[in-house]
């Protein structure tokens, strides 16, 4: 179950990598996707080739972290209007501050479960300011066909749904066996991810379409 | 049996993330939906009002139009058609006949001139620019007096108006088209018009002794197209940022009409 869940993350993963290429970016926010999906192929890549080579691997976890909150913190300020441009910053300082203080708590031998937490908390964050943002000025009559909407979704189900995982991921002992119960459910979150992300460049593609 | 515990919680608490996050998601496909809904109903209704308010308008000017069409051909080209044939006539008359059909000519022309005189009055008071607000509401009083058939008394508090002319010229077709639409229609035929400048803001009542005319007969009036002239009143109230109340009653319960204009420092009809 595990490996395969696994492959077929990693299969999506490419996919959607290839996807992101394929399209035309002619905007800010499809430019930031797409740096987002190329930063989590490379990561998987150097972190499978480092595992397999029974190679500590967690610091590049740390890393994706670091880098994937700053990319995402310039995919909500593209989206979001100037107003709450300044509520991200807010969050994103309140991470900073947080991050800092987390590093005493976490060495790179372990895994980086709070701070992994904050960030799920801060981009949960930005989405709830974007969905108020949409409810206060709808931009379009039907809000599921915007490319946007989708993106945010993405980040809002995975961020949201792994928050739980993180939290208690530190009393977990992980061996083989057990482990891979929990990765497997972590990895079927980066499903639901990817799919929606899909959806999203589709709808996207469709935009593009409708415009020329 | 403590990891299985832990385990378990996970995917029960991430399931329930899970639920919770699509079922928000959900809402607010919804709740969008529900909103740009109403939007867009708000703006259709702004869009009718703003095209009833230019009907009401372009209507008036043709009514304007009208009434200066009938003024021209039903009193002063007759007028002058019969100083024509009365000049016409006195060239083969005797010399008292035709001293008599010159005079007949110039008291007919003399008369056109007036009325000339009156349309031209009634289509842009000049009094408003040239003398002011105050003298051309005195100038109107004036001419209704005159008629002896309705008596007009204004009482002003304070000689005392903060707005430009235009803003003026509106507030001075306000008071004459309600005088006038009371005269037509609640057949009043006294009226005290009541001015007072306050620190933030003009009051003007307007009392008669004709019908009660309520809020309710001022919606039902502008619903009809005879309602043209209390649209224009309404569309004026609006471009001088005011109130107008129908239902005014004063402490010595006489019924008539209010008009408040407030006065903001920054107000763009503020000289």
């Amino acid at each position: 179950m595990y490996i395969s869940v696994t492959i077929l993350t990693n299969i999506l993963l490419i996919f959607l990598m290839l996807v992101s290429l394929i399209i035309p970016a002619r905007n800010i926010p499809l430019k930031i996707i797409r740096a987002y999906c190329g930063l989590n192929v490379i990561i998987g890549i150097i972190s499978s080739i480092l595992g397999l080579n029974r190679i500590p691997n967690l610091i590049f976890f740390y890393l994706l972290i670091w880098i994937e909150l700053i990319i995402l913190f310039y995919f909500y300020k593209a989206i979001l209007n100037r107003k709450a441009k300044s509520d991200i910053w807010i969050l994103f300082l309140i991470f900073l501050a947080f991050g800092i203080v987390f590093y005493k708590y976490e060495s790179f031998n372990t895994i980086p479960s709070y701070s992994r937490f904050l960030e799920s908390i801060i981009v949960f964050g930005m989405s709830i300011i974007y969905y108020h943002n949409e409810l206060q000025n709808p931009k379009s009559s039907i809000i599921y066909e915007s490319p946007i909407f989708w993106f945010v979704t993405s980040f809002f189900i995975y961020y949201g749904g792994i928050m739980f995982l993180l939290l208690f991921v530190k009393y977990y002992s992980f061996d083989y066996n057990h482990s891979t119960h929990i990765w497997t459910i972590y990895n079927i979150m980066n499903i639901i991810e990817y799919i929606i992300l899909i959806y999203g460049l589709i709808c996207y593609k469709r935009t593009l379409k409708h415009s020329s | 049996m403590l990891q299985t515990n832990i385990e378990t919680l996970i995917l029960i608490g991430t399931l329930l993330m899970l639920f919770v996050m699509s079922s928000l998601v959900l809402f607010i496909v919804f709740h969008q939906k529900k909103i740009f809904k109403i939007e867009a109903e708000k703006q259709l209704a702004e869009k009718a009002h703003q095209l009833n308010v230019a009907e009401a308008a372009i209507k008036s000017q043709e009514n304007e139009r009208k009434n200066i069409a009938e003024d021209l051909h039903d009193d002063i080209a007759p007028n002058l058609a019969s100083a024509k044939l009365f000049l016409r006539a006195s060239m083969s008359q005797s010399l008292i006949q035709e001293q008599e059909n010159k005079q007949m000519a110039l008291s007919i022309i003399d008369e056109s001139i007036e009325k000339i005189r009156q349309l031209s009055h009634l289509l842009h008071p000049a009094e408003i620019e040239r003398f002011g607000f105050f003298r051309a509401l005195n100038s109107f009083a004036l001419k209704l007096n005159k008629t002896e058939q309705v008596e007009l008394n204004i009482h002003i508090h304070n000689e005392e108006i903060t707005l430009e002319s235009f803003s003026q010229l509106a507030l001075y077709r306000i008071i004459q088209e309600l005088i006038i639409n009371a005269i037509k229609h609640a057949e009043a035929t006294n009226f005290y018009l009541d001015y007072s400048y306050k620190d933030d803001h003009i009051q003007i009542n307007v009392l008669h002794n004709g019908k009660v005319f309520k809020s309710a007969d001022f919606n039902q009036s502008i619903e009809n197209p005879n309602g043209i002239g209390l649209m224009n009143i309404l569309n004026r109230i609006k471009l001088l940022n005011s109130s107008i109340n129908f239902d005014y009653v004063d402490a010595l319960e006489n019924h008539g009409i209010q008009i408040l204009i407030p006065i903001l420092q920054n107000n763009m009809f503020l000289n």
